[in-house]
């Protein structure tokens, strides 16, 4: 049975063999002094932790042990042999545990030298920027632009004037990324309508929640000869007399709807120099026969370029007769203040079923998108509702 | 052989800070050594082994089981031209000491206007890891980090603990010099006995790096060398941070080196709540805003009483939980860039 050095507490490692009081083969009792150890602090008697025959002692005078390495070989008994019941909680020293390993400390840098001294300042060749600048850069196109420019610490307006700048620069400066650098690919600078359409818009997409309903009207009752910009305007007056809440201004910093007596249409006219809206006053006021000349006027003097600007302002709801051209449903966008707008695509034919049979129809697809903040969706239903039962007529 | 050969010995831990307390001992004769079990056992880890016998009861006293009393008695000397450096046997005793420490020593040169200072040294040893019983292994450098007027100082290594050791003695103002115990004996490193002190409120870089920055003292040092060894196989390079002096922190290395690696983690073995990392991590948002590439992360102990020994294992973070909280900063990022 074999006898290890114990855990002489206090943390202590190991212990140096000073004197044995006993030789191989001598009988020992239980707790009869066996050996003196000197511990870092002190000499350590330590007693035989029970009675038998020595048959090896396993360390010499003057020999480091450490903790649980063998000191002595009992003969026989096979019984456990420990000083002490050995416990994982130990002192109120603990293990320090060791590895014995000699570490290496020639190489580190005291930190405020290295401020003074060696660390190179940062590359202002690196675009340094946090998320949110790196994202409006790329949303401009402008980020390697900036790389290139050498930008370090860069804000949001340095980022409209990289923007703005890039746009003079001459055409072998420009970004090639972007695709305008070369002689195939054109860049457009809007101006007069175009760049008036494009900022309206945007105006509109951040201002506005807007909501878009869609419906089809059977207008297989009309003749041929009918005037469909015509009668989406005389439909358009009846369904803004019975709802009046989509014939309105919303003033969004007061939080006020401007309700208007008059019905006054913006009608999109698009010619190459870009989309114009000119405006029929007082539609509600006008016959058939007037409101049709008013509107081929209106068209004219577009075409002609010789409508006068306030012609083209004061309209309460606006209508997008995109049918002329192509697509069935669209999402119109709201002329801010305004609260609706009508989209009506192209005609087709198809089969519809009335009171319980198939029959061949004609069908205006009809969109109309409102100011949610302004107008609830049972407004425009309703809206919508007195809007194609009219032009069912 | 040189002279500065034969004072060169490899040492561990807490054989450094007994010897550079009886460095110190011998370049201040106004130096005293008070404390439970500092004179005659030489301290319950031997950081004071051989000084009274060296210097007499005098100089190292052995001093009743009252922590208050040793903080009092210790301002008192520290006010009257001694200078004292109390040891205060674990750090979860420190409480009792508290009220001397806050309101007196803390305060004693602002509320002289400078009349009196207070070159004074608490060591305590601090952290777990060492299969103690209850009180013997919390982190609580933070609380002290808080009080202005007092200088917190952990060093890291044996060549550190000397270094840090003597300046902390030099200094003319309070210094909490917090040991981690767990480490006291884990490695040997070779500490010229030559009086040099290393500078306080100072940083050290103790790997250099590109790819992120790892802020860490004490013990934790340890894993943290260990999690860079194994992110550089991947292909991370870590730059190491040991702060060192807990409070006031060297904000200055540690923004210089987050706006060169763009990422920054801080691993400490105290509760993450209010901790001493939540402090350098809004230093480090503060000054390094726009250099960042991905949020800043803290690896830290829970928010909860630090478990008796069979848990405290599952209470230090391990190597395995700060390279996985650096990996996924460089994950953060990569969806950032897809986000936008």
């Amino acid at each position: 049975m074999l006898f290890k050095l114990p855990d002489l507490g206090e943390g202590l490692q190991d212990a140096e063999v000073v004197e044995w009081l006993v030789k191989e083969g001598d009988e020992v009792v239980i707790d009869q002094l066996i050996v003196l150890v000197e511990t870092a602090k002190a000499i350590v008697e330590i007693p035989s932790p029970m009675s038998a025959k020595i048959s090896k002692i396993c360390a010499s005078v003057g020999q480091t042990v450490r903790v649980n390495e063998v000191l002595i070989e009992y003969e026989g008994a096979d019984i456990e042999v420990e000083a002490e019941a050995e416990e994982k909680s130990v002192s109120v020293v603990g293990e320090l545990k060791s590895t014995g390993v000699t570490q290496n400390e020639d190489a580190f840098i005291i930190g405020c030298d290295v401020v003074k001294s060696n660390l190179k300042p940062v590359s202002k060749q690196v675009f340094i920027a946090p998320p949110s600048i790196v994202a409006f850069a790329k949303k401009l196109g402008v980020e390697k632009q900036l790389s290139a420019k050498g930008y370090g610490e860069v804000t949001y307006s340095d980022l409209v004037t990289l923007y703005e700048d890039q746009s003079k620069l001459p055409e072998h400066q420009k970004d090639q990324s972007l695709g305008n650098g070369s002689a195939q690919n054109k860049l457009i600078k809007l101006a007069g309508a175009k760049k008036v359409m494009a900022q309206t818009m945007s105006k509109s997409c951040l201002q506005v929640p807007a909501v878009t309903l869609f419906d089809d009207a059977n207008i297989s009752a009309w003749g041929h000869e009918e005037n469909i910009t015509l009668r989406l305007l005389e439909a358009m007056i009846k369904a803004c007399v019975e709802v009046p809440l989509l014939n309105a201004w919303f003033d969004e910093e007061n939080l006020t709807i401007q309700m208007f007596k008059d019905i006054n249409i913006g009608v999109a006219v698009n010619i190459n120099d870009g989309l114009f809206v000119p405006v029929i006053r007082k539609a509600q006021s006008l016959s058939s026969q007037v409101l049709k000349k008013t509107l081929a006027n209106l068209i004219e003097q577009v075409k002609s370029k010789k409508i006068q600007p306030q012609k083209l302002l004061g309209a309460t709801i606006s209508l997008s007769n995109f049918g002329t051209l192509s697509g069935r449903y669209a999402t119109p966008i709201v002329v801010p203040p305004q609260v609706a707008i009508l989209g009506a695509g192209k005609i087709r034919e198809e089969a519809v079923v009335i009171d319980g049979k198939i029959e061949i129809g004609r069908i205006l697809p009809i969109s109309l998108t409102f100011d949610h903040r302004a107008a609830s969706g049972a407004d425009a239903s309703a809206f919508l509702e007195y809007f194609v039962s009219d032009l069912q007529c | 052989m040189s002279k500065a050969h034969e004072n060169t010995l490899e040492i561990t831990l807490i054989e450094s800070i007994n010897l550079a307390l009886n460095r110190a001992m011998t370049l201040y004769p106004e130096m005293v050594i008070l404390g439970e079990d500092v004179g005659v056992n030489g301290g319950v880890f031997r950081a004071t082994e051989g000084l009274r016998e060296k210097y007499g009861l005098k100089r190292v006293m052995d001093t009743p089981l009252a922590e208050a009393l040793i903080a009092g008695v210790t301002v008192g000397m520290a006010a009257q031209g001694l200078r004292p450096v109390a040891e205060i046997q674990f750090m979860g005793f420190i409480f009792a000491a508290m009220e001397q420490i806050a309101t007196h020593a803390a305060r004693l040169r602002n509320r002289t206007r400078g009349r009196l200072s207070c070159p004074m040294v608490i060591r305590a040893p601090y952290g777990g890891g060492i299969h103690a019983p209850e009180h013997h292994s919390e982190s609580t450098e933070a609380l002290f980090a808080h009080i202005p007027g007092l200088r917190v100082v952990i060093p890291s290594s044996p060549l550190r603990a000397y270094g840090l050791m003597l300046s902390a003695i030099e200094s003319n103002d309070p210094v909490i010099f917090l040991e981690p115990k767990r480490i006291y004996r884990l490695t040997k490193s070779r500490v010229e006995d030559n009086s040099q002190s290393l500078p306080l409120d100072s940083c050290f870089i103790l790997r250099e790096g590109d790819d992120i920055t790892m802020v860490s003292w004490g013990a934790m040092i340890i894993e943290t060398l260990q999690a860079a060894k194994e992110l550089s196989q991947k292909g991370i390079e870590c730059e190491v941070i040991d702060l060192a002096t807990i409070s006031p922190i060297d904000r200055q290395t540690i923004i210089n080196s987050v706006r060169k690696t763009g990422r920054c983690c801080v691993v400490h073995e105290a509760s993450r709540n209010c901790g001493v990392g939540a402090e350098v991590v809004a230093c480090v948002s503060e000054y390094t805003f726009p250099f960042l590439k991905a949020p800043i992360s803290r690896v830290c102990g829970y928010d909860t009483v630090m478990p008796y020994f069979q848990n405290e294992q599952d209470f230090i973070p391990s190597t395995k939980k700060i390279t996985d909280t650096v990996l996924a900063s460089f994950v953060s990022q990569k969806e950032v860039s897809h986000a936008i």
